[in-house]
């Protein structure tokens, strides 16, 4: 961690100079296929070779967004290998990311009692992730589940959450447990023990206010759950909205007065700077503004940590981005539709 | 010679057996601009030749077919051989010609698709050449699907998801995202385990029923067909090809035929039949006349009669600018605003002089002036563009500017010893010196005020001719506005030189008087008509005058500041090139040329082009606006069009 990276911060702002700009979306939106996008998509440099072999008359719209999805692990890889980083703490971040997120999906889908998890599974992740992503996805049962951890910590943290009177998972404890064990895994890293992490800390911090800020916005707004409830779910870590300033925002009545109250709140005074409105999209508003933090985070920063970490959100949001793009024109929108979508 | 050529309309009468003949020479004569009869007779009774079909549509509509499908090019030529084949014999012989064509180009067609089905297979087969069995055995299995096609990596590894489902897949080969297999299933599972490879992202290859045997044997056979088929392909190509160049000559001079038939019969429209005979009118210049009734001598029913060409007021004669060699290429400037009126002002000369020098003095510069000749040089000889003609023009006045500014190429002083040789005390004028630059906005603005009463003497010649007696005498741009503007200036001048002619009778003889004259312009010019004035109200026409006024009194400062522009551009120029003289002295020896070149064509490229417009503007708005009226219409004389659907 003491060694200086300097290739991997050049080689970061390399792939940064080849991001979508606003034109490139525009182009994007508007396309009417799949095959088009992809056409154009091929053209940009930074495209071309992740869409190599593909034939764009006949290639899948799902397996488009897969190869977009999966480039953000290529990318991940590719950069983090680059200096052999992979080997030094903090950097398995996004390894750790995708174990969370599939386990989360895993009990999505048997509370559900559905059997679809494979169609979206990221298998090419499976030799780098702690359990057997496969067996994840023939889970059915809790018990299934707890058999798959079996022998990560993942196990006794949903182990210890007690099963809903309706024999479900109960999702959000579950969610909480897991988020906090990656942050505190993630705040743990040695790396924070150094005087530079400060900044990268701040960024962190201020990705967990938003995150509870649009937890708690969901459940306030769309199932009017009481201040209690919504604070036995939010992440026990705090950035800006420290002393009950979170609170404040979300003993908020309904959704209309949370997103008065969060206006007024400090990132309500951030988004104002970067001519972001909040408004009863704030889940859209939120992902802009940790944009802009992260393309500061990057700019600004000497680290390859702080570097590595704000240009993979980046990357994430731009495939996000696609995806969305992709999904509004199969729905038919227009392109004045579509672009208010992006996070940019 | 008028700057308007001077026209004659002609009418021409006679037995509607001729009038295919009189089409024709009107056509050849190459000076006749025809006119719809119907425009001046009004309605007209009996048969309209118009509702004739054209006996040459048809022959010409092959010809043309033949054009686009085997990309053959005519070219007009001497069609005397052809030309007395009937008509229908020359339909007959291109219908024939098209369909044996046809006939080859559909049996071309079928072979591309067979050899397109094979390359297709080839391809594919490409993948499968690790499966050692024969197709056919495998598709006639009676209780197992088979299906080949490709599956993406990330589904392959999906499979063992589906271990409990009963099917077996197998690949042979492996591309960068896809594995190239096939995958059996009984009949009864088919339906469930293709909608899994379905969303997997299977995509499934048909085999062609033509593949037989295993995969290295069937490719083997589609190679051979494919080698044949490109000979084939190759054969029926040279079939057309010699077709084609057999008939080659014989079709150019069909094409030139029926052509100018088709469009000598389309003309048919213009003319009015009436028991039996024909009329048609239309103009021709003057100076043609004899010509034009020498073409006749031979069609004694057909009669013509000559009249002077405003003699029927419907039809307006069609305009046609006579320039000299020099002003010539600036009638593009011309047209693109409008053509004058018959009995307007062509000011193409007035153009060009105008563009010319103003050019010349807002981007003066010896070597760039002679560099934009070159190209107008190149552009206007070797590709024929119009624009080029005007390049050489403007190129020259900069090169002579740029002489007296004593500027090459933004070197100020390369040119110090031949102004020593010549010794001439105001030699060079230095644009660059800023001691210069009031000198230069004066002058501007003389050269405006010169500009400016110049249009507005022209616009008062054209309206007295025009009988405009409003325009050409009380307007702002008629007599009392010279009069008012002339005297402004003086007065201004006299001021300046510390001789004030300023005085009660001036003011009100020169300045009060005519802008009373424009107040009271309407009522005045009707009491020269001897008409009687009529407004709704007199407060209505007061408040109406005194607002136009105003406006006119604006303009006069509005538009001689205009004319500043040209010194400011004169300016501009001169600092832009010491910036990249700057720029040269910053850098090391062997980038200096470099900064120069590129200097210089960044200045040529921007500025003049920028000049370029101001000037078109300072010509559009502030010279045409003033006398200008663009009614008039092209003379266009019929011809037939070659270069038609290609």
């Amino acid at each position: 961690m003491n060694i200086n990276h300097n290739g991997t911060i050049t080689k970061i702002r390399a792939l940064y100079g080849k991001r979508l700009r606003p034109e490139h979306y525009n182009e994007v939106a508007s396309q009417r296929r799949v095959s088009d996008i992809t056409e154009f998509l091929r053209t940009l440099p930074s495209y071309a070779y992740k869409l190599e072999g593909l034939d764009s008359n006949t290639i899948h719209r799902g397996m488009l967004e897969d190869i977009l999805r999966r480039s953000v692990f290529e990318v991940y890889f590719k950069i983090i290998g680059f200096e052999h980083l992979e080997k030094e703490p903090f950097y398995n971040y996004k390894i750790l990311q995708a174990e969370i997120r599939e386990i989360l999906t895993s009990i999505q889908h048997i509370n559900a009692k559905s059997n679809q998890h494979i169609e979206k599974l990221p298998v090419y992740l499976d030799r780098f992730v702690s359990f057997s992503l496969l067996e994840l996805a023939k889970a059915r049962t809790r018990d299934d589940l707890l058999e798959v951890l079996n022998k990560t910590p993942y196990r006794a943290l949903i182990e210890n959450i007690p099963l809903r009177k309706s024999g479900r998972i109960d999702f959000n404890p579950t969610e909480k447990a897991l988020r906090n064990y990656y942050y505190n895994t993630l705040l743990g890293s040695p790396y924070f023990k150094q005087k530079e992490s400060s900044a990268l800390k701040s960024l962190i911090t201020t990705d967990i206010d938003l995150i509870n800020v649009i937890n708690a916005y969901r459940l306030v707004g769309y199932f009017g759950e009481s201040a209690s409830d919504v604070e036995n779910i939010l992440l026990p870590f705090t950035g800006k909205l420290r002393g009950g300033a979170l609170r404040e925002i979300y003993s908020a009545g309904d959704r209309h007065e949370f997103v008065d109250r969060f206006r007024n709140s400090y990132y309500g005074r951030v988004m104002e700077n970067y001519g972001i409105v909040p408004s009863q999209t704030l889940e859209l508003e939120t992902q802009r503004l940790r944009y802009q933090y992260a393309k500061h985070a990057l700019q600004a920063s000497v680290s390859p940590v702080m570097s590595v970490y704000s240009y993979m959100f980046l990357y994430e949001t731009e495939v996000n981005n696609l995806v969305t793009a992709i999904e509004a024109i199969r729905y038919g929108l227009s392109e004045n539709e579509i672009l208010p979508l992006l996070v940019l | 010679m008028p700057s308007i050529e001077r026209m004659t309309l002609v009418n021409i009468a006679g037995m509607s057996r001729d009038i295919d003949a009189t089409l024709r020479i009107l056509g050849e004569s190459g000076c006749f601009h025809i006119e719809s009869a119907s425009k001046i007779s009004g309605k007209t009774r009996g048969f309209d030749a118009s509702k004739e079909l054209n006996p040459y549509l048809a022959p010409l509509k092959i010809l043309q077919e033949i054009q686009s499908r085997y990309d053959v090019s005519y070219t007009p030529t001497d069609y005397s051989i052809v030309e007395g084949q009937r008509v229908e014999k020359i339909t007959a012989f291109v219908k024939d010609l098209i369909e044996k064509l046809d006939s080859i180009s559909e049996e071309k067609k079928n072979t591309l698709e067979h050899l397109s089905l094979r390359e297709q297979a080839i391809s594919q087969l490409d993948h499968l050449t690790g499966l050692n069995i024969d197709f056919q055995r495998l598709f006639h299995c009676e209780h197992v699907k088979v299906r080949f096609g490709r599956i993406p990596i990330d589904s392959y590894h999906k499979l063992p998801y589906y271990n409990d489902k009963l099917f077996y897949f197998t690949y042979f080969s492996e591309e960068k995202e896809y594995l190239w297999g096939v995958y059996f299933v009984p009949n009864n599972f088919a339906e469930e385990v293709d909608e899994i490879f379905n969303s997997l992202y299977f995509e499934r290859m048909r085999v062609p029923d033509f593949v037989q045997g295993t995969a290295v044997d069937a490719r083997d056979v589609i190679r051979d067909e494919i080698v044949k088929d490109k000979e084939k392909i190759t054969d029926l190509n040279n079939q057309i090809n010699e077709i084609l160049r057999n008939e080659r000559e014989r079709l150019n001079m069909l094409y030139s035929r029926i052509k100018t038939q088709h469009d000598h019969f389309v003309l048919r429209d213009k003319a009015i039949v009436v028991n039996n005979k024909f009329y048609i009118v239309g103009f021709i210049p003057q100076k043609e006349e004899q010509r034009f009734q020498d073409h006749f001598k031979e069609l004694t029913s057909v009669s013509i009669v000559m009249q002077p060409a405003d003699e029927n007021g419907k039809l307006p004669p069609p305009i046609k600018l006579n320039n000299n060699k020099f002003s010539e290429p600036f009638a593009m400037f011309v047209e693109m605003y409008g053509l004058p009126s018959y009995n307007g002002f062509n000011p193409t000369n007035l153009v060009a002089i105008t563009y010319t020098l103003l050019f010349g003095m807002m981007f003066g510069d010896l070597g760039q002036g002679i560099v934009v000749f070159l190209i107008g040089l190149y552009l206007a000889n070797k590709k024929k563009m119009a624009m080029g003609r005007i390049f050489e023009r403007i190129g020259i006045s900069s090169a002579i500017f740029g002489f007296i500014y004593g500027s090459v190429f933004g070197f100020e002083h390369l040119l110090d010893p031949v102004f020593k040789i010549l010794n001439i005390p105001f030699l060079p004028f230095r644009s660059g010196d800023m001691n210069n630059a009031m000198n230069i906005l004066i002058a501007a603005i003389g050269i405006g005020v010169f500009i400016m009463l110049m249009s507005i003497m022209i616009n008062i010649i054209t309206g007295i001719k025009s009988k405009d007696f409003e325009g050409a005498l009380f307007a702002n741009n008629g007599l009392a506005g010279f009069i008012f503007y002339g005297a402004i200036i003086a007065g201004l001048v006299s001021v300046l030189l510390g001789h004030s002619i300023f005085s009660v009778p001036y003011v009100i003889g020169l300045i009060v008087v005519p802008v009373l004259m424009m107040f009271f312009r309407e009522p005045l010019a009707d009491l020269v008509k001897g008409k009687k004035f009529k407004a709704e109200s007199f407060a209505e026409f007061a408040v109406t005058s005194f607002f136009e006024v105003f406006e006119f009194l604006l303009g006069y400062a509005s538009n001689t500041l205009s004319f500043v522009r040209i010194g400011g551009f004169v300016l501009s120029h001169a600092v832009m090139m010491s910036v990249v003289m700057m720029l040269m002295e910053s850098v090391n020896g062997g980038a200096k040329p470099v900064v120069v070149i590129i200097g210089n064509l960044f200045v040529m490229g921007m500025e003049g082009l920028i000049v370029g417009i101001q000037v078109l503007r300072l010509e559009f708005y502030e010279i045409f606006s003033r006398f200008y009226k663009a009614d008039g219409r092209a003379f266009e004389p019929v011809t037939v069009d070659f270069a038609e659907k290609k």
